[in-house]
């Protein structure tokens, strides 16, 4: 007998993959439903900024004249004045807010509407920024204006980039289940051939790997030829976040399914609601939340590798932040390793 | 010897699985292993592959030590599960295909197994079908060939006909006796009397986790007291003429249930003689005639006290 041909064996779990239409589902419907979503608020919130149309009332101080730079912005009509006349507009619905302009600004809405919101997260990000100058870098300001990104497609292309990465815990998680004992009766089969239980392991990972980070290149290759001009990115930064992320996602979802003592359906679900929180909390943190955590707990991140990930591909679109980009990179880095060791002694010493 | 288990025994907890099982499986022999449900077979079969650590005894194949590690004895058994161990995602050709090329790495040679195993087995028009496509019948084939397709001089079967239909059956047990014909070593594992009966040259009969009888079929059948089993069409008896037959030398047992006089004999000459003699003496008219010899369903219950279910 030969040795095992695993170029064969390759070419054939790459067929097998593609097949597999829960995977396919997570990978690419998934995240086009996402994006779709995304890419549909994202719509609704600028377009109330295109039109120019909001309102804001500003009360000065006569010691404090200097100016926040939003206000200079095409969407803003401002109206200045003292607070009974604003309070007044306001109560008259004729203004959509106003600020009282002093040491700590107080910004006053008689509700909460997406001009409101927009207002909101300007003020957020020139607090940040005022704050920041002392002690921050540029790239957190940039960072945690969310609102202020250059273009929602630029917003929309990382949140499905570093989306697909992330779902990289499914395809690893759906790869243990063939090669652990009584989670299906083709691993049994598989662990009774002349392939060492290592190697087997690492040919599956890393059959989902090539194919996971595939579908993310060809993914971002069509997005850069159609949108490309808008995001001027660091294709090899952005390459190897991709690498990273994927990799450490794929470690992450493999190490899940190691785990005994729970039902596979459970753990099935458990992922999923798993994966939906750290997604959700990973693109929607508020900006002044995401601040707060990158300067006063900055290891709380660790917690959410795709927070991680997400983050890296906001320093490269934006091209600046290299310390938050280092620190995270280095934050993965150690996240990926302790899954991979913590996965490999998990199969290794398992049980029967 | 091509399996030799000795004083095996394998606990969970406080349940014995595997009590001092002893085991010897020859050369080019089909060796079944019977025994009902829970008797410990699957054990058995965990334990020989090296699926699962045991706590006392060995376990040699070809006279080296099995465990999970034993990569090189691994490339020369071949596996044929109780449940359909194959993938859903890959046609019948590319399942017998890639199960292959996990043993043999030529190209050219995985193709021709491939082709062979699906001549062998009579698959060839259902190579493009998908697992869920194909019937359980051909499902058990397609597992069967998964199992076969490298040419390995140990086949290890548990329960590989369960839920095929006649003609699948029929299929799987001519080609274990082929497989056989061509040297392989078969260790066949089932419930199924008639199966075990049919294709193994020496049988094990598993108890709790002992084995309770070990030999040929004949041997098995020679441990018995139980000679045949006579059954005769007769249209009524009485209590005493019951009485009177169960008194008949060599009787060891007689049930009398619609028409039927069911009458079970110790080894011995001219039992039927005598049964026979015994009803024309008395002028009691009688039917049919059949007699049978001992089944290893009998061997068992004779044993155990219990029916292999």
């Amino acid at each position: 007998m030969n040795k095992v041909n695993y170029w064969e064996l390759f070419l054939d779990r790459i067929k097998l993959l593609c097949r597999r239409k829960k995977i396919l589902f997570f990978s690419l419907i998934l995240p086009l439903l996402i994006m779709g979503i995304i890419n549909f608020m994202m719509t609704a919130l600028l377009s109330a900024r295109e039109e120019g149309n909001i309102e804001l009332g500003i009360v000065r101080d006569e010691k404090e004249m200097a100016a926040y730079s939003f206000l200079n912005k095409g969407e803003f009509h401002i109206v200045y004045g003292d607070k009974e006349k604003m309070q007044t507009l306001l109560l008259e619905k004729k203004i959509d807010a106003y600020l009282v302009y002093s040491q700590v600004p107080e910004l006053h809405m008689s509700d909460m509407g997406r001009k409101q919101a927009i207002i909101k997260g300007y003020i957020d990000s020139e607090i940040q920024r005022m704050d920041s100058q002392n002690s921050n870098s540029k790239l957190i300001v940039n960072m945690t204006e969310p609102i202020a990104l250059p273009d929602k497609k630029c917003l929309a292309f990382l949140y499905i980039t570093s989306l697909l990465c992330i779902l990289g815990a499914r395809w690893g998680f759906e790869e243990m289940k063939e090669l652990i004992p009584n989670q299906s009766a083709v691993s049994k089969r598989l662990l009774l051939s002349p392939v060492p239980k290592e190697k087997l392991l690492l040919f599956h990972l890393a059959c989902v790997y090539i194919l996971q980070t595939g579908c993310i290149l060809i993914f971002s290759f069509i997005m850069l030829k159609t949108i490309g001009k808008h995001l001027q990115l660091r294709e090899e930064l952005y390459l190897a976040t991709v690498a990273a992320g994927s990799l450490g996602s794929i470690l992450a979802g493999a190490f899940f399914g190691t785990l005994k003592r729970i039902n596979q359906k459970v753990k099935d679900v458990l992922l999923n609601g798993v994966l939906i929180v750290m997604l959700l909390t990973a693109f929607f943190t508020p900006a002044a939340s995401r601040y707060f955590i990158s300067d006063k707990l900055p290891y709380l991140t660790f917690l959410n590798p795709p927070a991680l990930i997400t983050e890296m591909l906001y320093c490269i679109a934006l091209q600046n932040g290299l310390f938050v980009f280092l620190k995270d990179s280095l934050l993965l880095f150690v996240y990926t390793l302790a899954a991979g060791i913590c996965l490999y002694l998990r199969y290794k010493w398992r049980k029967e | 010897m091509v399996i030799e288990v000795k004083n095996l025994v394998k606990r969970y907890d406080r349940i014995i699985a595997l009590d001092y099982f002893n085991l010897m499986v020859k050369e080019g022999q089909i060796h079944g292993i019977l025994g009902p449900a829970g008797s410990g077979k699957t054990t058995l079969l965990d334990c020989i592959l090296g699926l699962k650590k045991y706590d006392k005894g060995s376990i040699l194949l070809w006279g080296k030590k099995m465990d999970r590690d034993s990569y090189e004895l691994k490339k020369d058994i071949g596996v044929v599960l109780e449940e359909e161990a194959v993938f859903e995602e890959l046609t019948l050709y590319e399942n017998i295909s890639y199960f292959c090329s996990l043993y043999v790495g030529d190209k050219q040679k995985v193709k021709e197994f491939t082709k062979e195993t699906i001549e062998f087995l009579g698959l060839e028009d259902f190579i493009k079908l998908y697992p869920k496509k194909l019937s359980p019948g051909l499902l058990r084939r397609l597992s069967f060939a998964c199992g076969i397709v490298h040419k390995p001089k140990l086949l290890i079967l548990d329960e590989p006909i369960e839920g095929a239909d006649p003609h699948s059956r029929k299929k799987i047990m001519d080609s274990i006796q082929e497989l056989k014909n061509r040297g392989t070593t078969i260790l066949y594992i089932s419930q199924n009397m008639d199966e075990i009966e049919q294709l193994s040259t020496e049988i094990t009969m598993l108890d709790r986790g002992r084995a309770i009888a070990q030999g040929t079929k004949e041997e098995l059948k020679n441990m018995i007291s139980l000679g045949e089993k006579i059954s005769v069409e007769v249209y009524s008896l009485s209590e005493e003429q019951m009485k009177e037959i169960s008194q008949l030398p060599n009787v060891s047992g007689t049930e009398y249930d619609n028409r039927t006089l069911i009458m079970k004999a110790k080894k011995g000459r001219n039992n039927l003689m005598t049964l026979l003699d015994y009803l024309q003496e008395r002028k009691i008219p009688f039917g049919r005639i059949i007699t049978e010899m001992p089944t290893l369903d009998d061997v068992y219950l004779e044993i155990t006290g219990k029916e292999l279910g």
